[in-house]
């Protein structure tokens, strides 16, 4: 059983070997000459105004949640879709329902303003 | 490879992650990182479901696991709504300062 | 083709029985529309949102009763994933009652306190129809999403006064434990649905019945780690320590509901999987161990804590972890007696602990809760009826006659007695007679006349409302207390019809 794994234990050596000895020959045949432009996060031109790690506007966090509940809701229609023919009409009703819920949620977001960018 | 005979090492899996998420819970201070640790169980739970429901061979676990992947995003909503008003009412990110109300 | 004749197509498919649902249907109902008015409603006029819950509950509370009559033989519904029968009813019909007066005292509080949204209303009736919904839950799968239902929405109530940090930190606390709490629940469910191959309770019933003579470890562990995880949402010990800070954050009113509600609803929850899910044997011999050491734990680590504290909050708080040991001597004792014995007791603890909290409720001024025991010296000379009240209900949360907590006791530590388990009921007995010491204190401290020179504090006048929440509360003790078969009748009726085979 565990015999089936040992193409992936090998491919993982070899990974490690190869990314190993790459390194290894570069420090020691190539030439070393640092500068502060190599220093820099992206070498080639954006050059760095302030640090990445500052505050974030709240709305970001608004728009991001509001996505993550609408977008997992929709889940619900993969295993609904497979037996809808068996549901027949009651199947769609249903589903009408679940949406309906759904969107009075998104009116609900909206005349709240969450949606709004200021 | 059968799905019943890679059962065991699943269940493994899940359990292992499970403790990562639980040691997680109990050892780190940022709440966001808390909220992550909590994710990653329930994540643990639903490869138990899955993995489960291929072995039996039937739906309900495939079903469940969906059922948590929702709550869990509920959940993520309401924690990260929290989060960032618990920040904004003027405290730190650190669950040991949240001390008002012990005694 | 007429639209009538559309009418057999939109029919559901047989095993849907839309009217074993109908309370929930109607408080969902309202929860919904509840969330639309609130668009459309003026601030000055929220009060009418009130009125519209107190609507929706009454409505869900009509078709209880209807239901009731309707259930006289248990069934399920929905393909088995919920238990149509006088058990859940039961319950359902005092979680309607509680919410029902937790609304009445609610729009005061809010608007002393500067929070009167719309969304308290229908977060209530969310979290009143996840606790129902977990009162009949006959699957797991339905057992979790109640749970969830009724505890995010709670976690939102808890955080409600959005600009108090201890508000917050309770929203927060309640809600990183209860997220913990409920990755255990899962765990749980998700080895008892391995291990027995379904999530319905009655074929998991069946399984472990045909299961023969052996019990599987991964079995034992899914029930334990379930175990954790509704221990965690009655606050039995040592799951409890979230439950003081929650309760003494969270909005006065909030505590009142969820202190009550969600106690009742997963006491429900849990007889029904303990009790008559696992009660074969050889599994009941494994899990009595836990829940017995965990009924004795949260028995004394409440009434021993609760004699340190000096808000009345987190008394009640702590109080209400030991009220829950008590309850827990019913699922551990699994006779008939020991069930209805729960249920009345569970019923008993709703009325008083109700009322217990909205004297703090109601007495809240503007800027704070007046829960601490200096302010509560000498009540009973400014505040008579509402003192007595008090008092009323912490003799009953003591197990005093002629209080309803008296029977309560009463039938709980008999049927423990009856079934051969004279320790918890001594355990019990011994427990309540340390509990006297600080419901006592209470009580001689509100009759103790202040000082002259003592700062005077600023109760506030009772409402309408408030006054008959405090009247109805106070003659629902006493009643149950002294014409006990009234109650006792239903709740016998409730333990007989409770769903035991699909």
């Amino acid at each position: 059983m565990l015999s089936d794994f040992a193409p992936i234990l090998v491919f993982l050596a070899v990974c490690v070997a190869f990314g190993a000895g790459v390194q290894a020959l570069a420090s020691w045949f190539g030439p070393r000459r640092p500068s502060a432009a190599k220093d820099l996060p992206y070498e080639c031109g954006i050059v760095p105004v302030e640090s990445a790690r500052r505050r974030f506007s709240v709305s970001f966090y608004v728009t991001a949640m509001l996505f993550i509940i609408f977008d997992v809701e929709s889940i619900f229609l993969l295993p609904w879709a497979t037996i809808v023919r068996q549901l027949k009409v009651f199947g769609v009703v249903e589903m009408g329902v679940f949406i309906a819920a759904l969107l009075i949620g998104l009116i609900y977001v909206w005349a709240k303003g969450a949606l709004r960018w200021d | 490879m059968t799905a019943s005979a890679n059962f065991p090492y699943l269940l493994a899996l899940a359990a292992f992650l499970f403790s990562v998420g639980a040691l997680g819970v109990l050892i780190r201070r940022n709440p966001i990182v808390v909220f992550m640790c909590i994710e990653l169980m329930l994540n643990a739970v639903n490869i138990v479901f899955v993995s489960y429901g291929r072995f039996l061979n039937s739906e309900e676990g495939q079903v469940f696991a969906f059922m948590v992947i929702v709550v869990a995003a509920a959940e993520v909503v309401v924690g990260l709504a929290l989060i960032t008003q618990v920040f904004r009412v003027g405290r730190e990110l650190d669950i040991d300062d949240l001390d008002e109300l012990n005694e | 083709m007429t639209v009538l004749g559309v009418l057999p197509v939109l029919a559901p498919p047989p095993g849907i029985d839309i009217l074993g649902l109908l309370p929930e249907v109607i408080l969902a109902g309202g929860f919904i529309v509840l969330m639309m008015l609130d668009l459309v409603t003026a601030p000055a006029q929220r009060g009418w949102l009130a009125v519209v819950s107190v609507v929706a509950v009454a409505g869900a509370f009509g078709a209880t009763v209807w239901c009731w009559f309707d259930a006289a033989t248990p069934r399920t519904v929905y393909f088995g994933a919920f238990a149509y029968d006088r058990f859940g009813l039961f319950i359902n019909a005092i979680i309607l009652v509680s919410t029902a007066l937790v609304l009445m005292i609610t729009p005061q509080y809010l608007n002393r306190r500067g929070l009167h949204y719309g969304e308290y209303y229908a977060l209530i009736l969310g979290a009143a129809t996840g606790m129902m919904l977990l009162a009949g839950a006959g699957s797991l799968m339905v057992i979790f999403l109640a749970i969830e239902l009724l505890s995010i929405a709670l976690y939102i109530l808890s955080g409600f006064n959005r600009t108090e940090p201890r508000s917050q930190e309770a929203a927060m606390k309640y809600l990183l434990l209860g997220g913990f709490a409920s990755g255990f629940l899962l765990f749980g469910m998700a080895l008892i649905y391995g291990e027995t191959g379904h999530t319905q309770l009655t074929l998991i019933a069946a399984a472990i019945t045909n299961g023969g003579g052996t019990v599987d470890p991964l079995l034992m562990a899914g029930i334990a780690l379930l175990f954790v995880g509704l221990a965690f949402k009655i606050s039995a010990a040592p799951f409890h320590t979230w439950t003081p800070d929650v309760y003494q954050g969270a909005p006065t009113s909030v505590t009142t509901f969820m202190s009550v509600t969600t106690k009742v609803a997963a006491f429900a929850a849990l007889i029904r999987v303990f009790s008559y899910t696992f009660g074969e044997p050889l599994i009941y011999d494994r899990w009595k161990i836990i829940v017995y050491f965990v009924a004795i734990a949260s028995m004394v680590v409440g009434n021993v804590a609760a004699l340190r504290q000096t808000s009345l909050k987190r008394v009640l708080g702590y109080s209400g972890i030991a009220q829950g040991g008590y309850i827990l001597i019913g699922v551990v004792v699994l006779t008939p007696a020991a069930t209805w014995g729960s249920l009345y007791y569970l019923a008993s603890y709703a009325v008083a602990n109700i009322g217990a909290f909205a004297v703090i409720t109601v007495m809240a001024n503007r800027g704070e809760d007046l829960d601490s025991y200096a302010s509560l010296r000498g009540l009973a000379f400014r505040r008579p009826y509402v003192a007595a009240a008090m008092g009323l209900f912490l003799l009953s949360l003591g197990g005093f006659p002629p209080t309803a907590g008296f029977f309560a006791k009463f039938f709980v530590f008999a049927a423990a007695i009856g079934a051969h388990e004279l320790p918890l009921a001594l355990w019990g007995i011994g427990t309540s007679a340390v509990s006297v010491f600080y419901y006592l204190r209470v009580g001689l401290l509100m009759y103790t006349r202040p000082q002259p020179d003592e700062p005077s504090y600023n109760w506030s006048r009772t409402s309408l409302s408030g006054g008959g929440v405090l009247a109805l509360t106070a003659a629902g003790t006493l009643v149950m207390g002294i014409f006990v078969t009234l109650v006792l009748n239903i709740a016998v009726s409730a333990q007989n019809g409770i769903v035991l085979h699909g």
